[in-house]
């Protein structure tokens, strides 16, 4: 267990680390231009040809959630076999996992209901 | 069994191999190899401008390095916390699945007697945190690429779980050290060379390496869903598809091709690391040879043939289990 704990304290704090040190280190010259949505090129102009359909794009990560969850319990399931110690963190983490989902569901849902918000 | 070593087994895994050390050694050798065997049979030499004696080994190092010290652009519509968080995330969680793999006899962290399909499983989920990213970005080459990634997961999450259960039925255990153990007299891609097969593919597919390079095919989607990214988050976001291909290629290792047999300890080890290979240069050779599939092409290789390869498999390693 402290194998996987310093595993994860180790790779975690390399991770941020460099983000913190570029941050703090790297040259900084903001611009407007910079800060903008990639374009490929150009700035946008005139009416769009094709609308890009983006509303669906929610159900594909509800989805993606769904299916990570479902892998979880399965888990759970299998490895019940090899004794209920096993078992318990995992369906703790699913039930961790689970509350984020509905926290995150609940903080935006009327966001997420405003279809103008999605185009 | 302990390993010879003043730290303990589980400790060499976690800060050596295949822990941190390992994932962050890789991303910088597979990167040049990728490089040097592209430029191989382009009839180029490849990096050579940094540390020339080494044949420029050292260039990822200091591409690595300018990198993380290159302007952190935070585009003003997003949610900058997420914009920064979802890479290091998702770097992160590809990176976790080894905490179940054995690289040799008690060389790892987590040891579980369903360790190797817990690693299979962790493999699959990250696809969540990939549409996160996507969709933190909030541009449209990343939804599209994501979308993109989506798809390609679907078609190959099946086929690489079915592959990794038919090698599960044929040893009657998922446990790393007991699979290595089974394939003491033959190794599993002679077992079950269908799964194997299988497994190659899928593992292609899921580290999106050429020809299923789709998400972020370049002349379609500028670079998918790693579009907004620069600096150190870019380094993130990129880098976490080769640390997939660490991972699969470390499982891929033990499931099929003995993991560190015939021996043990430090050499076994650097047996496993060799095995790693087998994985490791087919997904870096492809990217010189093939051309790129169309979604439509990869999802039908990936439903159709694979599946139905799989589906083999598994039914190749009840049969054997039978018999055997």
């Amino acid at each position: 267990m402290v194998a996987v704990v310093l595993f994860i304290a180790l790779f975690l704090a390399v991770l941020v680390l460099l983000v913190v040190v570029g941050y703090l280190f790297s040259p900084r010259r903001p611009s407007e231009t910079k800060e903008r949505r990639f374009e490929a090129g150009g700035p946008p102009y005139g009416p769009v040809q094709r609308r890009l359909l983006m509303q669906y794009f929610g159900y594909v990560y509800l989805v993606t959630v769904v299916e990570a969850a479902v892998g979880l319990a399965l888990v759970a399931v299998l490895t019940a076999d090899a004794g209920r110690a096993a078992l318990a963190p995992l369906a703790a983490a699913l039930v961790v996992a689970i509350a984020a989902v509905v926290a995150v569901v609940w903080r935006y849902f009327k966001l997420l209901a405003d279809v103008r918000r999605w185009g | 069994m302990d390993f010879p070593s003043p730290l303990s087994g589980d400790l060499v895994a976690a800060l050596v191999f295949p822990g941190v050390l390992g994932i962050f050694g890789f991303l910088v050798v597979a990167i040049w190899l990728e490089r040097k065997l592209v430029a191989r049979v382009q009839w180029r030499y490849g990096p050579l401008y940094v540390s020339r004696p080494l044949g420029g080994l050292l260039q990822p190092v200091a591409d690595l390095f300018k990198l993380v010290f290159s302007e952190l652009v935070l585009p003003r519509h997003t949610n900058r916390l997420l914009f920064a968080a979802t890479p290091i995330l998702l770097f992160f969680a590809e990176g976790l699945p080894v905490v179940f793999i054995a690289a040799a006899p008690g060389v790892v962290m987590a040891p579980h007697s369903y360790g190797l399909a817990i690693a299979v499983v962790l493999v699959l989920l990250v696809a969540v945190l990939m549409v996160a990213m996507a969709w933190t970005e909030a541009d449209k080459f990343t939804y599209i690429g994501a979308m993109r990634e989506i798809l390609l997961t679907a078609a190959y999450e099946v086929p690489l779980l079915l592959a990794a259960l038919a090698m599960f039925l044929l040893y009657g255990t998922a446990d790393p050290h007991k699979v290595v153990e089974v394939q003491s007299g033959l190794w599993g891609v002679l077992l079950n060379p269908l799964a194997f097969v299988v497994y190659l593919v899928a593992l292609l597919m899921a580290t999106t390496r050429f020809p299923f390079e789709i998400p972020e095919a370049e002349p379609e989607v500028v670079l998918g869903p790693y579009t907004e990214y620069g600096s150190t988050l870019f380094i993130y976001a990129f880098g976490a598809n080769y640390v997939k291909l660490y991972v699969l290629s470390l499982l891929g290792a033990v499931l099929f091709l003995g993991g560190w047999l015939p021996a043990a300890g430090v050499l076994g080890v650097l047996i496993t690391l060799a095995k790693m290979g087998v994985f490791v240069l087919p997904a870096m050779l492809v990217r010189a040879i093939y051309p790129r599939y169309r979604i439509d092409q990869a999802l039908r290789i990936g439903w159709g043939q694979l599946l139905a390869l799989s589906a083999a498999a598994v039914l190749w390693s009840l049969l054997a289990a039978w018999i055997w």
